[in-house]
């Protein structure tokens, strides 16, 4: 089923579209993976897609109603959004933040009950931060703070996770341990879309990838159909061979410089 | 710990009013102020203590609150250490249209000058925000820097309107530039609850996005913050408590920066726990400064402000230095 879908979605700063005329769906227990070279429009297609960006053409349709109409906590309560960073002012606690992940749950006044903590657990858990919780953000390595950052969307418990690259400043334990998290939440049935740079990572877990080249979508398709010695050519201007390991999967070396 | 820092908080709270209360002056002894507030008192003594001395009270632990919970929700909802509403130049605009209030106005009636200073703090609001706001979003450098744009008019204003002040209208007019309590009245005090109660119940309501929003607005809203609503409603509501703080007792810098920052080191960053704690500390703050401007130099008072800025000062030259 699909829970989050574009029909000719087009978004943007001002008067520039940074993403014009995209079609997609996001079904539940599926990885998008969203690529493309810098400024092509992904992050930008990620915060239409999580209601943030308001769009100025199209309808993004969530669980078959337009973003537009939804309540933005009940937006919140279903969709969730990992960005690159986010800015730490005050020198709160791990805990603390993942906890901000179950605002939209308790709204204004509730206070958190036991199953809020248990999910907040939960999600401390699944980055390895458990023995962290009590440490200020401000001490934290960034990989360590994208990593608070994905467990706070976790604590969400949404059923869209959109995922803006983030794997970037963790090290290899830490992806693979990346991979293992989303590879259990695309099990229980969430639907998440992942924008990332590194081919081999997005590939290791998408289903479907689409492509964005200057805010319009030029391959939209299954990972063997659409990530090609072409693609690495035409979208990013370098050539690259590709490894084809067992089950199918494969694996592509750029080849830089 | 939070516990006991709560019950310390509110212990010096009653100790410092039972000290403005009863030792608060030569006119009435400790032992005839407490008849009055047994309810014993005699006619003299009893306009002394409820008279002048509670309002003076009731009307320091009202600005200290409005203008620390003001500055608490101004620091979250900019995402900025610095901000608070006397360094935003909110203070000052509502001072400016305070002081052309009481000198334009036919009567000055004690209902239309707040009226008018809210409506000035609004105005200067408005125009931070405006100017602060640049391309990729207000910096905190930015903001002070639009603070200190909006000071320098709203000082300017205010001293162009006292050089054309009718001599008769200098003295109220001067009060708003000069933060003290002394005009306290039992009807002012009156007054000036229902300018703070509303924006005060606005701001505990949205503490919970306050939170958020102090990690940026973009992560506030994924997490279901509607931003615009909530930025259009705190900024009024601080704008209204810095007004009426102003219409009232006029321009005192600095509680709004440094007690919330105290408050945080004790009970942490979640606003909702933060919010009244600091209200409450500001209350202590401007209540006991007043008990030293009075004390300092005596006989003569010194403004409250001075006391407030003497704090405040160190607080925000340490503050600016970490600030990236």
């Amino acid at each position: 089923m699909s829970l989050l879908t574009a029909r000719a979605a087009t978004a943007g700063y001002g008067h520039f579209p940074a993403v014009t005329g995209v079609y997609l769906d996001v079904e539940a227990g599926r990885c998008l993976a969203v690529l493309g070279p810098n400024g092509a429009g992904k992050s930008t297609l990620l915060r239409a897609l999580a209601g943030v960006l308001p769009l100025s053409a199209g309808t993004i349709l969530l669980e078959g109603r337009p973003l537009a109409q939804w309540q933005r906590r009940e937006v919140a309560k279903r969709v969730t959004l990992v960005p690159q960073s986010v800015q730490f002012t005050f020198p709160v606690s791990v805990e603390e933040v993942v906890a901000q992940g179950r605002a939209p749950h308790l709204g204004p006044w509730r206070s958190a009950t036991a199953a809020d903590r248990a999910a907040v657990q939960r999600a401390l858990e699944a980055v390895g931060l458990a023995d962290k919780a009590q440490i200020s953000i401000h001490q934290l390595s960034g990989g360590e703070r994208q990593r608070v950052i994905l467990a706070r969307a976790l604590a969400t418990e949404a059923r869209v996770l959109l995922l803006d690259e983030p794997a970037t400043a963790l090290d290899l334990h830490h992806q693979a341990e990346l991979a293992s998290v989303v590879r259990q939440r695309l099990k229980a049935g969430v639907a998440v879309v992942l924008v990332a740079h590194d081919l081999n990572f997005a590939l290791a877990l998408a289903d479907e990838v689409l492509v964005l080249q200057r805010g319009a979508v030029v391959a939209h398709g299954s990972p063997s159909q659409v990530v090609s010695p072409q693609l690495l050519r035409c979208v990013f201007h370098v050539e690259g061979e590709f490894l084809t390991r067992g089950e199918g999967a494969t694996a592509v070396l750029p080849r830089l410089g | 710990m939070k516990r006991t820092a709560d019950a310390l908080l509110l212990a010096a709270l009653l100790a410092v009013a039972a000290l403005t209360l009863l030792f608060g002056g030569p006119a009435v002894t400790p032992a005839e102020a407490t008849k009055v507030l047994v309810g014993a008192g005699s006619g003299d003594a009893s306009v002394v203590v409820l008279q002048l001395r509670l309002p003076r009270l009731l009307l320091a632990v009202a600005v200290g609150a409005a203008l620390a919970i003001a500055g608490a929700a101004l620091q979250a909802l900019l995402a900025n250490p610095l901000a608070e509403p006397f360094l935003l130049g909110i203070s000052g605009g509502g001072a400016a249209a305070a002081t052309l209030a009481f000198v334009l106005l036919p009567v000055a009636s004690l209902a239309l000058v707040p009226a008018a200073a809210i409506g000035g703090a609004a105005a200067a609001t408005g125009l931070v925000w405006w100017m602060a706001r640049g391309p990729l979003g207000p910096s905190p450098t930015r903001m002070i820097l639009a603070g200190v744009a909006v000071n320098a008019a709203a000082s300017a204003a205010i001293l162009v309107v006292l050089a054309a002040a009718p001599s008769p209208r200098l003295p109220g007019a001067l009060a708003v530039t000069m933060g003290s309590f002394a005009s306290a009245t039992p009807t002012a005090v009156a007054w000036l609850l229902p300018y703070l109660l509303p924006p005060l119940a606005v701001l505990l309501h949205h503490g919970r996005d306050l939170g958020l929003l102090a990690t940026g607005e973009e992560s506030a809203a994924t997490l279901g913050v509607d931003v615009g609503a909530v930025r259009r409603r705190v900024f009024l509501a601080a704008a209204t408590l810095s007004g009426g703080a102003v219409a009232f007792a006029g321009i005192i810098g600095f509680v709004g920066l440094v007690t919330p920052h105290l408050c945080r080191l004790v009970w942490g960053h979640d606003l909702r726990r933060l919010l009244p704690r600091a209200g409450l500390a500001g209350a202590l703050l401007c209540s006991a400064g007043d008990q030293l401007a009075r004390v300092v130099l005596a006989p003569s008072e010194i403004p409250v402000g001075v006391i407030t800025a003497g704090l405040g000062v160190p607080f925000f030259v340490a503050l600016l230095r970490r600030t990236p």
